[in-house]
């Protein structure tokens, strides 16, 4: 018998989106399943003619590859080593005598740009140009360039490549040739041969034929943006081309891969608990009259959920919403840790909640919303009977991975909204009531990107972000005027950037997600 | 030496000389049917892209070692045979270990699929089998196929879940396939 989850899991397979307990789950039923696993090799290989068949297709593809192989032999001396050698470290600059060669021709056949370079450098040929306020300078091989405010690397043909505060840049051996170590650059290239551009990255390297793009950087994935022309992405598990207006994501274990388009629809905000009485002590929908204690109040709380999930489905298909995302699961605890943001902890803390949980996320799924929770990023420790948030900046992914794995596994869940997502020093400034800076105190995009790599298919909305964090994932905004400013401001730096924030409805901005309360009956 | 009579050999013949534009005009002549023959045996749509480029940067560091005997297609196809075989291999090794791999389980068996090409008829008949589903799978068809939208942005686009959509392709694929086999079988 046919596994009935085999079309999804084939689908998520085509789409490289097939991870998790879901992967593991297909693995394992494959394994055992010779049946099975004809049939999944019979639907991808009838998938792959299918798109082979049906795919755009004219001269220009065609031209298009022979374009990129061409590329791909012009540097077919150094296409094998390359890569893994500056991956590896510091590059060995094998031809490093013939371009400076090369460029000192350039240099005595007079174009104005090495003039400039012969003006302003003592030593080596320049390769490019580092330009900030204080003016230009040359840029040698093997040149470090750390970025600031306004900081860009310039070409003699025109390329540009615009550096976010702390990007580490290596120049390489000749123009076109850099490594990004970590950190955000927004580029624009000069049209050239498909060769004629390359950028490694701790994932792979990034090729251009002539385009703008927005390329970060961590040790962890580099995530791409095109706005114009293409990408030729490669990392040792595979390439991708991504063209104008697709983004992707290329992991240092495993192929590049396309991101999917952001849903722009709005995603319920469902607040499940709030105060807390003797008879409702964990707050369960505000209400300060119901007696939720003990069996008979667990039996309670199963019905009143059910006809809460029911009213909320109806504000859902009312706004058109994408999902819903639940705050908090684990009820309120004022004796433990206020809104914990921990789901695995709700066979411990909230019991009631944890009988009925399964039930609720599946009502939600199956009227057809995605589904998710709102999770802290700090691990706690115990404190007599509380729970106390143990800030600890290194241990922020390992966590939030561990509580997004629950979701996932057990209920499907896609959307996740970071709350509180603070390094250490971020969370000590909101406890002296200080004002926080996003910029050196949200989590960092390493942790957004490897989220993302850990959880294809997922949404995380972290409450607090960086400037960069806006680039790669719908961000919360503060409904304020300038929260909504700041949003603003990243939109036209970033016109894929989306705003996740409450407002009235009908008063989003353009191209957010609206976040609306999911009504309390 | 005469100048070869197939035309593919006169470009092969310039590209062992070293002549780059004329392997480019190579693959622009032969991107299609390479790609198709690929194909017709990949376990994931990524597959095809990653052999096809592999097959030509193979066959320009080997290209010396082709005779000029009016076969490069067939030389072309053997080279992304190997390739493809090989890679099947390291799915398979690596799917003892590798949890994120799928193509190793799915793999074809060496000996099987691998000669198989898709001939025009077969194609014919794919085509004309499509025209035998539903308006909406062949909608759904080609959104998938044709549009390149993935599973979730089907959902989204369709406003139904994604395993909804799953299941229409699948069922949709099935029907293809039962009407390729039955066109197969009729004389």
């Amino acid at each position: 018998m046919i596994d009935h989850r085999l079309p999804v899991w084939i689908e998520a397979h085509l789409d490289g989106t097939l991870a998790g307990a879901e992967l593991a789950a297909c693995r394992t039923a494959l394994a055992a399943d010779p049946a099975l696993r004809e049939g999944f090799r019979h639907h991808c290989q009838m998938a792959a003619q299918l798109a082979n068949e049906l795919g755009p297709r004219d001269q220009s593809k065609s031209a298009e590859l022979a374009r990129r192989i061409d590329g791909l032999l012009a540097d077919s001396r150094r296409v094998r080593s390359q890569a893994r050698r500056v991956l590896a470290g510091l590059p060995r600059w094998p031809a490093r005598v013939i371009w400076a060669l090369a460029a000192l021709l350039v240099l005595a056949i007079g174009l104005p740009v090495t003039v400039m370079a012969l003006r302003a450098s003592s030593t080596g040929a320049a390769i490019a140009w580092r330009e900030d306020a204080g003016g230009r300078s040359v840029l040698v091989a093997g040149a470090q360039v750390t970025g600031t405010v306004g900081m860009a690397i310039v070409q003699a043909d025109g390329s540009r490549l615009g550096l976010g505060r702390g990007a580490k840049v290596l120049v390489g051996d000749r123009p076109g040739r850099y490594q990004l170590d970590h950190g955000l650059i927004e580029a624009r290239i000069a049209p050239q041969s498909p060769a004629g551009f390359s950028i490694s990255t701790p994932s792979g390297r990034v090729s251009v034929v002539g385009t703008t793009f927005t390329l970060l950087a961590t040790p962890v994935a580099s995530w791409l943006a095109v706005s114009e022309g293409s990408v030729d992405l490669a990392s040792a598990a595979g390439t991708r081309r991504i063209t104008a207006g697709g983004r992707a994501l290329m992991p240092s274990v495993g192929a590049p891969r396309l991101l999917p388009a952001v849903d722009r629809r709005p995603i319920g905000s469902w607040v499940l608990c709030q105060g807390s009485t003797v008879m409702n002590p964990r707050g369960w929908f505000g209400d300060e009259r119901a007696d939720y204690r003990g069996a008979a109040g667990a039996t309670r709380f199963a019905t009143a959920l059910v006809a809460a999930a029911d009213a909320g489905i109806e504000d859902l298909r009312a706004h058109g919403a994408q999902g819903v995302i639940l705050w908090d699961l684990e009820g309120n605890h004022e004796q433990i840790q206020r809104y914990p943001g921990d789901p695995r902890l709700i066979g411990d803390i909230a019991p009631e909640m944890d009988s009925a949980a399964d039930g609720l996320f599946t009502r939600l799924a199956s009227a057809g919303f995605a589904t998710g929770v709102r999770i802290g990023v700090h691990p706690f420790r115990r404190v007599g009977d509380r729970l106390v948030v143990d800030p600890d900046d290194d241990r922020m992914l390992d966590e939030a991975t561990a509580r997004i794995a629950f979701a996932r596994t057990r209920w499907g869940c896609t959307l996740f909204f970071l709350g509180h997502n603070l390094t250490r020093a971020g969370l000590d400034q909101m406890a002296a009531g200080g004002a926080i800076d996003p910029e050196h105190h949200a989590t960092p995009t390493a942790v957004i990107l490897a989220l993302q790599a850990r959880f294809p298919g997922c949404t995380f909305i972290p409450e607090y972000a960086a400037d960069e964090t806006w680039a790669l994932t719908p961000c919360f905004a503060m409904p304020s005027p300038a929260g909504l400013a700041r949003a603003a401001e990243l939109i036209r730096r970033w016109p894929w950037a989306t705003p996740a924030v409450f407002q009235p409805a009908g008063t989003v901005p353009a191209g957010a997600i609206e976040l609306f309360a999911v009504t309390n009956r | 030496m005469d100048d070869p009579a197939d035309p593919l050999d006169v470009l092969a013949r310039r590209a062992q000389a070293g002549d780059r534009e004329a392997f480019s005009a190579i693959v622009v002549q032969t991107e299609v049917l390479v790609r198709r023959f690929i194909a017709a045996r990949a376990t994931s749509l990524s597959q095809v892209d990653e052999v096809l480029q592999e097959t030509y940067v193979t066959a320009w560091i080997r290209i010396s070692s082709y005779r000029l005997s009016g076969t490069l297609l067939a030389w072309l196809k053997g080279i992304a045979r190997n390739l493809q075989r090989q890679e099947w291999e390291r799915c398979r090794a690596a799917a003892a270990t590798d949890p994120e791999c799928i193509d190793g389980l799915i793999a074809p068996e060496p000996e099987r699929d691998l000669d198989a090409d898709v001939s025009t008829a077969m194609r014919r008949r794919l085509r004309s089998c499509l025209e035998t589903l539903s308006i909406q799978l062949r909608d759904l068809i080609q959104r998938r196929y044709q549009g390149g939208q993935s599973m979730t942005d089907l959902g989204a686009t369709l406003a139904c879940p994604a395993a909804t959509v799953a299941t229409r392709l699948f069922r949709a694929r099935e029907h293809l396939r039962a009407c390729i086999e039955r066109g197969a079988e009729t004389p």
